[in-house]
């Protein structure tokens, strides 16, 4: 492709293909055909017109820059129209025109599709904000609140900034790459690592893959952060500005990084996602609200614990049976009874916590 | 009131006056804080998601001044964030277009947002007609702003953005006012480097005021 400018033919790099073959995976799994459609209220209209007005804004032909926004319109009405219980945000529109950017073409001043056609298209932002938007377009912000109050305690477990200005208060600062997945202020620059980004979102399987780069990113810049805002004696305390000053810091050096150092971060990030033991709270959505106001990650390394010692518990335990006078059922005496004493402990401390 | 010409984040003032600038989307809010902080303006401004915020020191009376302004998201969803960010506001400005009713209809919406998100009703508020350069588009009629402004004891200015115009002016006028104000009363949220509270708010508005008490008031300063 093209970095200079618009790709103006037909063909795909590798990359894309991932993308399309993810996409291709996740419409067979959801049906997305709606043919009921409820006409959009006259605020919406015009909160996605001024949105739209504003998207494309990187290229410098107009014709096609009209034309790309008017593809970008008739997408998010032809969706919403659809799917009357999703509620249009600003950001939305980002994520649309990323995958106008990647799916479309212009040719002969008209819009084709690379290797899919428009309703297919439409199937696919579909499916993906089904599966990974569907709470930011939810009535109200009430459910992307509870994501900003998590990015916290994924700092914590991180180990970065322990700092009490962040207690368990919602990292608002984070909103826009949060709720947009990074594709809030597209460019030429900043498509390739968009396109791997969105591709590991969908390849995770679960939104809480997000919430978890965000943190992985904070943590990779983190000796920059400290530099560019703890470092003075005077240093800002105000968290609302910290929190900006940090997603300002990432935002600008995830525009400049280096593809295979993303990679890194994004391959790490799908492995902590995995240990975190999260994304059975999140799913695709949120599932559960409660789950995740009280999910804690120490109480999934105790859980991990007695499991474990559960499992030797009972390895001992099958050993000792038929030998009284072995050492193993000593151990394993001991064993028992204090396992059973840690689980009682732990089942009534999660009793108590309910 | 001078410009430091220090648009940079630092640490060298003598007092800081958190601002917001609040309105509906579209009416030019981040293209009025990207001109007066960096006298920049963006004929393909993004939308503002969440908030996003720039300073520029300024000197009043001998002080620096750091103005530290928050540009809000106008899309409504977004209101639970943005009033997080009103706490510790000194001053506001509520911008609509003059090429469109309905962002000056809903800057009394504005206003009330403003009056039940503020835990100290010592704020001066302006209000800010953008888009100027517009005028064959206007049409919200400047008499009726600057009566909306008088009878809520509001600064009132009409800029553009686009052309410069009065864009130093309004923030100018807002951040002397609070200055002024503060030199007069106590209780204010200015905040010295040294973190202590100065004065506050002489003629500043009282949101909590009735209506009949806001227009018996002579004591605006608007227009």
């Amino acid at each position: 492709m093209d970095q200079n400018d618009l790709p103006s033919h037909e063909n795909y790099d590798k990359d894309f293909q991932r993308l399309q073959k993810f996409l291709n995976d996740l419409i067979k799994e959801v049906s997305v055909l709606n043919e009921n459609t409820k006409a959009l209220s006259p605020s919406t209209l015009n909160q996605i017109n001024l949105d739209v007005d504003r998207s494309f804004n990187f290229v410098t032909n107009s014709k096609e820059k009209e034309l790309l926004k008017k593809t970008l319109k008739t997408t998010i009405k032809t969706i919403l129209e659809r799917n009357p219980q999703w509620f249009y945000y600003q950001g939305y529109h980002d994520i649309v025109s990323f995958f106008i950017y990647y799916f479309c073409y212009i040719k002969n001043n008209e819009i084709h599709y690379r290797n899919c056609d428009s309703n297919t298209l439409i199937s696919y932002i579909t499916t993906f904000s089904e599966k990974f938007l569907r709470d930011f377009m939810s009535k109200n912000l009430n459910n992307s609140m509870v994501y900003l109050k998590f990015i916290p305690k994924i700092l914590k477990k991180y180990n970065v900034y322990n700092h009490n200005i962040f207690n368990d208060s919602p990292f608002y600062g984070s909103i826009a790459n949060i709720i947009t997945l990074f594709t809030h202020n597209l460019n030429l620059k900043n498509m390739e690592s968009r396109l791997a980004i969105i591709t590991y979102v969908i390849r995770s399987e679960n939104i809480s893959f997000i919430l978890i780069f965000y943190a992985k990113l904070v943590y990779h810049y983190k000796a920059l952060i400290e530099k560019r805002i703890f470092s003075d004696e005077e240093c800002e305390t105000d968290p609302l500005i910290i929190q900006t000053l940090i997603n300002t810091i990432i935002t600008e050096e995830l525009d400049n990084i280096d593809m295979n150092t993303l990679k890194q971060i994004l391959k790490e990030t799908l492995k902590d996602m995995n240990t975190m033991r999260i994304q059975n709270v999140f799913k695709y959505s949120l599932e559960n609200k409660g789950l995740l106001i009280n999910f804690n990650f120490n109480k999934e390394k105790v859980f991990l614990k007695n499991t474990l010692l559960v499992a030797i518990n009972i390895v001992i335990l099958q050993r000792m049976k038929h030998d009284i006078s072995s050492p193993y059922t000593f151990a394993g005496t001991v064993l028992t009874i204090n396992n059973i004493q840690k689980l009682i402990r732990y089942w009534t401390h999660e009793r108590d916590t309910k | 009131m001078s410009d430091t010409g220090d648009n940079q984040y630092n640490y060298d003032y003598d007092l800081l006056y958190k601002l917001v600038l609040i309105g509906d989307s579209g009416v030019g809010k981040s293209n009025l804080l990207s001109r007066y902080s960096n006298n920049d303006f963006q004929i393909n401004s993004k939308s503002t998601i969440g908030v996003e915020f720039a300073t520029k020191a300024v000197k009043v009376d001998g002080k620096i001044i750091k103005a530290q302004i928050w540009d809000t998201a106008g899309q409504e969803r977004y209101r639970a964030i943005t009033k997080a960010y009103y706490r510790g506001a000194v001053g506001a400005l509520i911008v609509y277009d003059i090429t469109n009713t309905k962002t000056y209809e809903n800057c009394s919406d504005w206003l009330n947002i403003l009056s039940t998100n503020l835990e100290n009703n010592d704020i001066v508020i302006g209000l800010i007609g953008n888009k100027k350069d517009l005028q064959h588009q206007r049409s919200v009629p400047i008499e009726e702003a600057q009566e909306f402004a008088r009878n809520n004891q509001l600064l009132f200015t009409e800029t553009s953005a686009l052309s410069n115009e009065n864009v130093e002016k309004a923030f100018t006028e807002l951040i002397t006012t609070i200055y002024e104000n503060s030199k007069h009363q106590t209780g204010m949220e200015t905040v010295t480097k040294n973190n202590s509270s100065s004065i506050g708010a002489g003629n500043t508005v009282s949101l909590t005021k009735s209506n009949k008490e806001k227009k018996s008031s002579s004591s605006g300063q608007c227009c």
